[in-house]
């Protein structure tokens, strides 16, 4: 046990113990902590194993750059992997567990990979894994999957909620350091909306490491708080920066919970449209490579500040700091005050002078020196580039190579960013989007700078938003400039330096990367895996990046990083997907007849969006006796069928039949007031679009239907040519599906069933024919009546006003109670319509020409119409092309499939066409089908195979008209 | 979720949209031959940069407006109603 | 006419007051109502307009807007084309008024089965309608008289904003979709904590 928590000190509850559990142990914290602060203040010192090569691994960071301290977070339904211990706000009954070791984390098998270390290097799984092909499945991916795991998920469905919620501001403040706040208070006193996002649970950033400031940053929370128009969300991450100023976040919001609360969610995804944002998100500390930099005990030195100021945690003993910068002496500094071991500062510069300040504090200082080796417990320090050096016993090794501003966000929204020579690092870009950096991560450090920064970006942000009110606060005094860094990237010493700790990168594997060709900076990424891990390379991506420039013999900013894209930090699926999963993962449309339906039995099945009955199954029916018993029903009798989902659209003006003349391949113009029309129309391209029924009410009123699955995109393809193509029209339309209930009655009894229902029209044949349009009313409820057929049999179509629908349906129940009418679902609906040949779905697939479907002579001979002219291409008029046909098998007790190929023979190779629909027929007692047949028409009454590979059948089918049923049409006209 | 801005109803998510795409084709007469027709069904500059398109706000006012976007940059220039033009070019 | 009207399945509106969060009531009211759609033939609107004016003393919105007269309102849905909504006693005898007064300046198209009409009001109801709707629906940013075609709940809708003194909306959406809707609505506040209930005296 070397590291310990301190007497005093930090922003964690020392009056309040929380017990939570690490790897089985029971371990005590603090409300303030993280998990991984309390694992350190309980001297835990190994927190899991590394990817590749299973070295033992320490609490790197104290942030969302940590590498190595990933754990499976909670258990049973609720597990979730590689978590941050660094970024998991301790509670009660908290449970984790470390990952990536096999048996366990202090004795690892896998650990062997360290000694078989070049090996395992760069591209290794690309050269190795190879070959032979069949050894992949059994041997190479379970192999790699037990030496890769990183973590498991649950096995069981999540347990919890998760939503989305989409908020506008005028200005969104990401980060709430000295910056954040600023900008933030100058925003929100501006009198702008202003929303402040803070991934922490704490707000604060850098604030929380000073104490000096702790007041300044109370004041600004509660300024702040007081302000109605802002709004503070903590436990948020902005992951991404979309286009036109939308950025995407996941709050956490019962992450701190063995539970969520009643009602609540776990995470809340969000989005932000902001007329402006201001990115303070800070900056990160880089690695410096140099043999055993992954060893527990190397620990970052502003995240051992952290431990020391925030946690009030002593992460080590005797600590060796290792900086090329000046921001590491304020770690040296708090180590020393907590008074535990010796310290000792390496700084690779010659020069500092802050040197004797360190001296007189007792602390070690060693200029123009570096670390070449480090174990966990000795580090050896030498002069730089030099040989031997000086022994020291050190449990705590703290690297600081500087800061990247993170400058992902600003990244993403298009700003390339710069190279900063002052820095060595790079700095936001020019902006595209309605945004700008502060303080830090613009490279401004220091609270006091940033502080004023932060205060200006948020007044200018305000002002461009359209609120120049300007408003003074106070602000923290502005502290001495720092001594310029040195860029320092490599110790070059023999054994491991890590660039990427996660993912066990090596700067050897980066050089070996540019040897083998992948030397652009993209490349060298994806054949090492370097900064591919769920730290995205925080900490070592720019340190690779130097050492692939060294090697290219260019400087470091030629090279540059890889793009920056979404997310910064990892997204569980959940919280994506929000509400929108399982009952709620899309609309449900419901037919007004959806109630009755449900209460008499039907089997309900999603078409589309819509819930329709399939079947009304009596009881001790099975597989296809309802579908049979239903059809036959309207076959010899009469059935009913709600038919609502039909798209239906009203279509109004002088200029209406003009209008249908040119979407449909036939005329309207000639249909007269009380009748009604099968229509057919063309995409642009000649192909057949859609069909359906069209009746004109008025000399200047249509009702056109469509198919279910085509109203939306007809009413679009209507709404184009009306409003684009032809604006002159003098023509008004609009959707009437969910106004008009439509039920079908269908069958030799039909009229007489709506005879005893109908009021106020005549339905005998004379004065009611077939394609007829009347108004009558049903149980006092007025009703549209049309005389079509689908099932082939005698039949009505009855529009009701859709809150009407039950009692309409209802009233026609009882008028045919005499002839045994029954409801019938779309199964029995679709046997029947295969059975009169009638074209949908399957055959109107957006391939077929309108003389594919033996509607060639519907189109009209003069006229514009939309698609007659493409669908006189050659290839298209080709009469040669899969015509539909129907067939039937010759032995009637084969059975066909949908899908099958139509071929002459057994075994041969060359289809003529494929089955496009089929069904068991109640006719003729055998299955029929319908299909697409090259040269049908001339193959009538001819054998030839249907073949499905798939099911190794081969049945000998006969081509027939594709009417099995009435095929002179005359049930429909009785 | 790009902002398309609808001359009707002001800027608008994108999912409120659907896209058709080239919006500088012109349906030709009847009488203009296949050759026409198939250039207006299936012939495209595809430009990088600036392109006037047809976006349907069928979510919202259901017009087919024109919008000028530039495919690059996803920046959107100026958009207009069906039967309106838009600014002759954009810099 | 005495044969009963089919609203949703939603068993009765609802409203509850106390959240997780507090006590602040939030209530879900379908409304029994007479909806009208009315397009303008070519080069008709501002007779149309005057005709309406007339006829109902209701003045239609502009694009964006929706105004009340006479206990109506007239929502903007697209260019030339308003949604008149009245009161449930109305169905029907709406339609053929309109369609007389107009005589062939509009096409008029009888809605009031076609859609349903749903009130949302509470404090809290923008947070809600913020987990549905991805428009900016802030007091400084819709008022009162707003009205917006957007897609609530991941289906199209008409959304306006209601004259009252908590945030108060109205939403018109397809009848085949009221059911998936009302759904919605209430999972987003029950996220919020509230749990509803049906109430009394509210519309069947
Ligand atoms: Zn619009």
């Amino acid at each position: 046990m070397t590291s310990k928590r301190l007497p005093s000190g930090g922003l964690i509850d020392r009056g309040t113990t929380v017990r939570f559990n690490f790897d089985g142990r029971s371990f005590t914290g603090h409300p303030g902590d993280t998990l991984a602060s309390a694992l350190l203040a309980n001297g835990v010192r190994l927190v899991g194993r590394s990817f590749k090569y299973h070295r033992p691994r320490g609490i790197m960071t104290a942030g969302p750059e940590e590498p190595n301290a990933l754990v499976e977070l909670r258990e049973g339904a609720r597990r979730e992997p590689n978590t941050k211990a660094t970024e998991i706000e301790l509670h009660d009954g908290l449970v984790s567990a470390s990952q990536n070791r096999w048996p366990s984390l202090a004795f690892d098998l896998m650990s062997i990979n360290g000694f078989a270390g070049p090996a395992i290097s760069a591209g290794f799984y690309y050269k190795t894994f190879m070959w032979p092909k069949s050894f992949w499945e059994k041997l190479y991916e379970p192999l790699i999957r037990r030496a890769a795991g990183l973590g498991r998920a649950a096995s069981q469905p999540d347990p919890d909620h998760y939503e989305a919620m989409h908020a506008h501001c005028d200005v969104l403040v990401v980060g709430s350091g000295a910056a954040g706040l600023a900008a933030a208070r100058a925003a929100g006193e501006a009198g702008a909306r202003v929303i402040i996002c803070e991934r922490d649970f704490v707000p604060g950033g850098g604030l929380l490491l000073s104490p000096a400031d702790a007041a300044w940053r109370g004041d600004m929370v509660n300024a702040l708080e007081a302000m109605p128009n802002v709004e503070i969300l903590t436990r948020t991450n902005v992951f991404g920066y979309y286009d036109h100023n939308l950025l995407g976040a996941v709050e956490r919001v019962s992450d701190h919970k063995a539970e969520p609360d009643q009602h609540e969610v776990r995470q809340r995804y969000r989005t932000f449209r902001a007329k402006q944002v201001v990115l303070a998100t800070g900056a990160s500390e880089r690695l410096i490579a140099f043999p055993g930099n992954d060893r527990p005990g190397a620990m970052m030195a502003g995240a051992a500040l952290t431990y020391l100021r925030r946690f009030g945690v002593v992460p080590g003993r005797n600590a060796v700091v290792f900086t090329n910068n000046d921001s590491a002496y304020e770690t040296a500094l708090a180590l020393a005050e907590a008074g535990s071991g010796k310290v000792t500062l390496v700084d690779v510069r010659s020069q500092s002078a802050l040197a004797a300040a360190m001296t007189a504090r007792g602390i070690d200082v060693r200029l123009a020196s570096e670390v070449a080796y480090f174990d966990g417990k000795t580090a050896l320090v030498r002069r730089r580039g030099g040989a031997g050096g000086d022994k020291f016993v050190a449990d705590l090794l703290c690297p600081s190579g500087g800061w990247n501003p993170n400058v992902q966000l600003a990244s993403q929204s298009g700003a390339k960013p710069r190279w900063e020579a002052t820095l060595a690092s790079h700095v936001p870009g020019e902006s595209v989007q309605a945004e700008r950096s502060a303080g830090a991560t613009k490279g401004i450090f220091g609270i006091g700078a940033a502080a004023y920064d932060g205060a200006r970006a948020g007044r200018e942000a305000a002002a461009a938003a359209g609120f120049a009110k300007a408003q003074d606060f106070a602000l923290p005094e502005r502290g001495p400039a720092e001594q310029p860094i040195a860029p320092f990237w490599e110790v070059k010493a023999s054994g491991k330096s890590f660039v990427d700790l996660q993912h066990d990168v090596t700067a050897e594997d980066i050089r070996l990367a540019h040897r083998e060709g992948f030397s652009h900076v993209e490349h060298a990424k994806r054949y090492t895996t370097h900064g591919m891990a769920t730290d995205q390379g925080k900490l070592g991506s720019l340190v690779g990046s130097a050492i692939l420039a060294e090697a290219r013999g260019e400087p470091v900013e030629a090279v540059g990083v890889p793009t920056h894209r979404p997310y910064t930090m990892p997204v569980a699926f959940g919280a994506l997907a929000g509400h929108a999963s399982g009952a709620h993962f899309q609309p449900v449309r419901r037919t007004a007849l959806n109630d009755w339906h449900l209460r008499n039995g039907a089997v309900m099945q999603p078409t589309g969006a819509w819930l329709r009955p399939f079947f009304y199954p009596k009881p001790g029916e099975t597989g296809w006796e309802p579908i049979f018993r239903e059809a036959r029903a309207v076959r010899s009798s009469v059935g009913i069928c709600d038919v609502s989902t039909l798209g239906k659209i009203d279509v109004q003006g002088p200029d209406a039949a003009a209008f249908l003349d040119r979407l449909y391949i036939n005329t309207f113009s000639t249909l007269a007031v009380g009748k009604c029309r099968y229509g057919v129309m063309l995409r642009e391209d000649g192909i057949v679009f859609d069909d359906g029924t069209t009746s004109r009410l008025a000399e200047d009123h249509f009702l056109v239907t469509t198919t279910t699955g085509n109203a939306a995109p007809v009413l679009e393809h209507m709404e184009f040519h009306a409003q684009t193509v032809w604006p002159e029209l003098d023509v008004q339309f609009c959707s009437v599906t969910d106004q008009w209930a439509q039920v079908a009655v269908a069958g030799p009894k039909s009229r007489e069933t709506l005879a005893a229902a109908v009021d106020g029209l005549d339905l005998s044949n004379e004065v009611f024919p077939f394609m007829g349009v009347g108004e009558g009313k049903i149980a006092g409820v007025p009703v549209r009546l049309f005389r079509i057929s689908f099932s082939g049999e005698l039949a009505y179509e009855i529009a009701v006003p859709s809150g009407h629908a039950e009692t309409v349906w209802e009233a026609i129940l009882a008028a045919g109670k005499p002839f045994g009418i029954v409801p019938y679902g779309l199964e029995a609906m679709s046997l029947m319509r295969v059975e009169k040949g009638h074209a949908a779905g399957p055959e109107l697939n957006g391939q077929t020409t309108a003389a594919d479907l033996g509607m060639g002579r519907m189109m009209k001979k003069s006229g514009d119409v939309i698609g007659r002219v493409l669908a006189g291409r050659p290839g298209l008029a080709d009469p040669g092309r899969p015509r539909l046909v129907g067939i039937r098998p010759v032995d009637t007790n084969k059975r066909l499939r949908g899908g099958a190929h139509i071929v002459r023979e057994p075994g041969s190779g060359t289809s003529m066409g494929w089955v496009s629909s089929v069904t068991q027929s109640i006719e003729h007692a055998c299955w029929i089908g319908l299909a697409m047949v090259e040269n049908g028409e001339a193959l009538k009454n001819q054998r030839v195979f249907a073949v499905s590979p798939l099911h190794d059948e081969s049945v000998e089918v006969t081509i027939t008209s594709p009417h099995h049923v009435d095929p002179e049409n005359l049930r429909v006209r009785a | 979720m790009h902002l398309i801005p609808c001359p009707y109803c002001g800027e608008r998510p994108q999912d409120e949209f659907h896209y058709r795409g080239d919006a500088t084709v012109k349906r030709p007469a009847p009488d203009a031959g296949e050759q026409a027709f198939y250039d207006y069904v299936y012939t495209r500059a595809n430009p990088r940069g600036w392109h006037d398109e047809w976006w349907q706000h069928y979510a919202g006012c259901r017009q087919w407006i024109r919008v000028r976007r530039n495919t690059l940059t996803h920046a959107v220039a100026a958009s207009a109603g069906p039967a309106d033009a838009l600014p002759e070019a954009t810099p | 006419m005495s044969a009963p009207e089919r609203l949703s399945r939603f068993p009765a509106s609802r409203s509850l007051s106390g959240g997780r969060k507090g006590s602040d009531a939030l209530s879900i009211v379908e409304q029994h109502a007479a909806l009208t759609q009315i397009t303008a033939r070519k080069g008709r609107q501002s007779d149309v307009a005057s005709i309406v004016a007339r006829a109902l003393a209701l003045e239609l919105a502009d694009p964006g807007r929706a105004t009340n007269g006479s206990g109506r309102t007239a929502i903007w849905v697209q260019p030339g084309s308003w949604l008149i909504r009245a009161p449930g006693s109305e169905r029907g005898e709406l339609s053929t008024s309109l369609r007389q007064s107009l005589d062939g300046a509009a096409a008029v198209v009888d809605q009031s089965h076609g859609r349903n009409v749903i009130e949302f009001s509470g404090k809290h109801a923008q947070s809600v309608l913020a987990r549905l709707c991805r428009l900016d629906l802030h007091d400084r940013a819709f008022t009162p008289g707003a009205s917006a075609s957007t897609i609530v709940g991941h289906v199209s809708c008409q959304l306006y904003r209601l004259e009252s003194p908590v945030p108060s909306f109205g939403l018109i959406v397809g009848s085949t979709f009221a059911e998936w809707l009302l759904d919605e609505l209430q999972a987003a506040a029950s996220s919020h904590g509230w749990n509803f209930q049906p109430v009394r005296n509210a519309a069947a």
